[in-house]
Order: structure tokens, then sequence, then C-alpha cells
């Protein structure tokens, strides 16, 4: 779904490739880059978008599997189902959070 | 916000559209960090939201017609092509449903995100990036979901919902696709033989 708003605004769009793993240890590593990391670290955080109702997730999320990744505009969050939404500047630091309450 | 107030008299649909447009472009420059509070705003987006929603307001409302002087049929055409307008047999021109629900999905977007934004709560761990152990396998592993959310950063704010109501009837997800297609992903996992295929359903 992505792919085809991308190409369908931008046709000349080139997609950049993945930081080195150095790069991605660094503390100032993007989230767009990291955050597939922590997906795979724990897949059971699932990542909202816009289309993916990221914006309302009180009704996506559920008590059984209240945490949820948002990535709308560049904009990245974890969301629980309660409604709340939790904002750090590297998304390591919401992972460990999350851990943290989730205990898991 | 004085953008807004003015052209009050002169104004056309066309004019909070483009403004619009550049607020979903430019959004990332208008919203910043503070390393104490977390995200925080440029601006007071709630009177720029309700003032944009007025002017929508004021439009679906309204059906208009040129000047017979001014009606040299260029404008009409362009905007009814464009699916900005309706343009009925007499001429007269009234908000067409596309354009309306593409600046709705981007109004909606723009407001609950900063919403989100600025009401979200600030995590503070330190030394969270060598508390978070990273290995090459998560890298190589994850270079497909690397590739979607790239996308989904460099996208603008909006812009998926928007296209995903203007094109609702096309494919949205490739689970669609596969079966009809001779070599479909499913080859990966077969060593490159086509997947076994089931008989059509009756």
């Amino acid at each position: 779904m992505p792919e085809q708003v991308v190409y369908f605004h931008w046709p000349s769009y080139k997609r950049l490739a993945q930081l080195s793993l150095d790069e991605l240890r660094a503390a100032d590593a993007p989230s767009a880059n990291v955050l597939p990391l922590l997906q795979q670290i724990d897949p059971g955080l699932p990542v909202l978008a816009e289309h993916t109702r990221a914006l309302c997730h009180a009704r996506v999320t559920t008590p059984a599997a209240p945490w949820a990744w948002m990535n709308v505009g560049g904009f990245f969050a974890l969301l629980h189902a309660d409604g709340s939404a939790f904002v750090a500047r590297d998304v390591r630091e919401l992972y460990l959070f999350y851990l943290a309450r989730c205990a898991c | 916000m004085a953008a807004c107030a003015c052209e009050r008299e002169t104004a056309s649909w066309c004019s909070p559209r483009p403004r619009w447009y550049f607020g979903q472009l430019e959004y990332k420059h208008l919203i910043v960090w503070n390393a104490a509070t977390g995200w925080a705003a440029y601006f007071d987006y709630c009177p720029f939201v309700l003032c944009v929603l007025k002017r929508m307001g004021y439009w679906i409302r309204r059906s208009w017609r040129p000047a017979a002087a001014e009606n040299n049929g260029t404008d009409a055409d362009a905007e009814a092509l464009h699916g900005t307008v309706t343009v009925d047999a007499a001429g007269w021109r009234t908000l067409a449903t596309p354009a309306l629900a593409a600046l709705l999905d981007a109004v909606h977007t723009f407001a609950a995100l900063t919403n989100r934004l600025l009401s979200a709560t600030l995590v503070v761990e330190p030394d969270a990036s060598t508390r978070v152990e990273l290995h090459a396998h998560h890298r190589e592993a994850s270079l497909d979901d690397y590739y979607v959310n790239a996308m989904l950063a460099d996208l603008p704010l909006g812009s998926i919902v928007q296209y995903a109501h203007r094109f609702q009837f096309l494919f949205h997800s490739i689970t669609q696709v596969r079966p009809y297609s001779p070599r479909s992903p499913l080859c990966c996992l077969t060593d490159g033989r086509p997947a076994p295929r089931r008989a059509p359903r009756s």
C-alpha cells in the first residue's frame, strides 16, 4: 500500500539503503531505520500507520494485545489500548519502557 | 492565521486547498522536538483547523456559476477534469465529493496527529542505544520492514488515506495478486518451482 502512494505522488522515488549495523547502534540513529530491527526482536508489536488506524488505535489494539507502534508522517510513538501514547527521542527508549510496563 | 482570515470575499475553493497541501508537505518542519517536553508545535493548530473547516463548510453549502463574460469554459473544464467540481447542464458548479473527501482526510490526519504528539507522554530511558542489543541478523531479516517503514516516513502526512479513498477500488493487498501470478512469491519457498495452485472455485 505505501508503495502505491509513494510512486503515485513521487514516480522517481528511490528507496534509501538501510544504514550499517554500526550506524544503527549509534544513539542518534533515525527511528525509521531502527524500528524494523525492534520488530525482529519483538514481532508481537504491530506497526500502525495512518491507513491502519494509528490515529484511533483504541479501536485496533485490544486488552489482550494492547501495545503497538505508530509511524505516521515520520513521527513515531508507542501506543496503548487505553488511548495513551508515549514518545521519545529514540524508539529504543520506548522499547525499554514497553518491556518494563508489559512485564513479559 | 492572517492568511486564513484574508480573501473572505474573493477566495475560491482553490484557496484553502494549496494552503492545506503546504501544511501537509511542510508538517515535519512545523513540529519540533523539545528534550524537556517532547514534541512541540510552532503554531496553534486548533484555530487553523477550525478556519479550514469553516471555509470548507462555506463551499459545501453553495453552487456557483461564473458571470457570462467570465465563463469561457476553460476554468470549469479544468476543475471538472481534476474532479474538483461537478458541473450541471446549466453550468452551475458544486464541490465534488472526492475533493471534499481529500481535504477532510488531510484535516483529520493533521489534527489527530498533532493532538497525539502534543499530548503524548515523554519517555526517557538512559543509555537505550547500548541497552538494546542490535545484531546483524536483526538488520538482514528486517530489510523488507525497513523499506515499508521508510516509505511511510517519507510520505506527506495524510497522503495515504487520501490515496486510499481516491483509488479505493484498486488493490489493497498483495494477497489479491498472488494467486493470479505465474511466478508468485511462493516460488521462493519451493526452490523456484511454481507453487501448487488450488483448483478454481466453482
